[in-house]
């Protein structure tokens, strides 16, 4: 009898949709938050932004055309808004150290002969972290997230083109980065 | 970068993100937590719904027509007509007022905040993709761009200071009216076809407000420049 009513009791709790919207949020808050500190590196901005994230493509999923693209699609809207709020601050913050590093194109081959590949990781992750907001996204949902250039255009309302040329900047940019770390690293 | 170096770099990128992306914690607890606050603000923002849409349109009449202070008696200097613009100054003790009244472009539309898409960057080419009318650019270095549905805010820096610049489609009958300090001394010029109205609010901090092909334009800058060096700088947009 008890357990009768603690069962009807449930079922009168229970909203369908809210279960749904907190199995995916169980399922996909990882990656989500994930996405965000990455670029963020601050935990309860994180946090809030992630929330953010959610509340947004909850909102909007009606204009998500395929569901199972879903973690895809959050995780660029939560790049998105932690990119959009580190802009904001980044008068406060210096973000930017890549205008004052020197070309070093013509070693590159050099360094990444001579370096072990567990060395150039660790630089690779060092470069990482220099990187400005915007590389640091399109990186991310690229080589993190494996989506596809068709798929970043369409999520962050880009063309392909101009998805692929901020994807080689944002290439270029580390390859300057973890070079002139290799340079470094010799001398 | 080689072929075979790009294959490798990009190995190593997906390895390098994946490490460190793995390395962030998250437990199941702060997770649910997480869960609570999210519940909680959702239900909020069903709450705050309806309001959204009173604050789009506030929010883009108050990009149009910047500061406004209340009781006034003003006094009207001018007002002439160019091919459909209107401008009309007014001021008394305390402000100078510009109006400008368009008849050109295609309806304004309000969108619901919520919708308008924002978007932030610092690369011009993204803009010229995006922006899907003529817009003006300025010679000097791109600190930063915000595009929100039409509406488009480039921001530059140069040796002497910061620009910004502001523009986007206007409505049909469109009006904009713009209240300065008062003392600040007003200007209006005509390069080529367009009217210019040039406004100097103080020492450091001057306003150009400009109508073209049904985009309307204000542009402020923030360091002293003379008259003269304002119009080499509307000259030298592209």
């Amino acid at each position: 009898m008890e357990n009768s009513i603690s069962s009807k009791e449930q079922v009168k709790e229970q909203d369908p949709i809210e279960d749904i919207q907190h199995s995916m949020y169980k399922w996909y808050y990882r990656d989500v938050y994930r996405t965000v500190y990455y670029i963020t590196k601050e935990k309860e901005l994180s946090q809030d932004l992630t929330n953010d994230a959610f509340l947004k493509a909850y909102d909007k999923i009606q204009s998500l055309e395929d569901i199972n693209k879903f973690k895809q699609w959050i995780c660029v809207i939560a790049a998105n808004l932690a990119k959009n709020h580190i802009r904001k601050q980044s008068k406060l913050l210096t973000f930017y150290p890549m205008e004052t590093i020197e070309d070093k194109h013509k070693t590159e081959d050099i360094v990444i002969e001579k370096v072990d590949r567990e060395e150039k990781r660790e630089k690779l992750k060092k470069g990482l972290q220099q990187l400005d907001p915007d590389a640091k996204e399109i990186l991310i949902l690229r080589y993190y997230h494996n989506l596809t250039y068709e798929e970043m255009g369409e999520t962050l309302s880009l063309k392909q083109g101009t998805v692929k040329s901020r994807l080689k900047r944002s290439k270029d940019k580390l390859f300057k980065i973890f070079n002139s770390e290799g340079e470094k690293n010799e001398k | 970068m080689k072929n075979d170096n790009v294959n490798q770099f990009d190995m190593l990128i997906a390895e390098a993100l994946e490490a460190e992306m793995n390395s962030i914690h998250l437990t199941d607890r702060e997770i649910e937590q997480q869960w609570m606050k999210f519940q909680k603000r959702n239900s909020n923002k069903k709450g705050h719904r309806k309001m959204n849409y009173k604050k789009a349109a506030v929010f883009i009449i108050g990009a149009l027509a910047g500061f406004t202070m209340m009781n006034l008696v003003d006094i009207e200097i001018s007002a002439w007509r160019v091919p459909n613009i209107v401008s009309i100054f007014t001021q008394n003790e305390d402000k100078v007022t510009v109006e400008r009244n368009y008849s050109v472009g295609e309806g304004l539309q309000i969108i619901p905040e919520e919708e308008i898409p924002r978007i932030v960057t610092n690369y011009i080419e993204e803009v010229r993709d995006i922006i899907s009318f003529n817009l003006k650019e300025l010679p000097f270095h791109l600190e930063e761009a915000m595009i929100e549905g039409d509406m488009l805010h480039l921001n530059y820096i140069n040796d002497e200071g910061e620009i910004r610049l502001f523009q986007m489609p206007q409505g049909l009958e469109f009006s904009q009216t713009t209240h300065f300090r008062a003392g600040s001394e007003i200007n209006e010029i005509t390069i080529g076809d367009v009217s210019y109205t040039i406004v100097r609010i103080t020492e450091s901090r001057t306003k150009i407000i400009w109508s073209s092909f049904g985009i309307s334009h204000t542009m402020d800058i923030d360091y002293p420049i003379e008259f003269e060096d304002v119009i080499e700088l509307l000259k030298a947009m592209e």
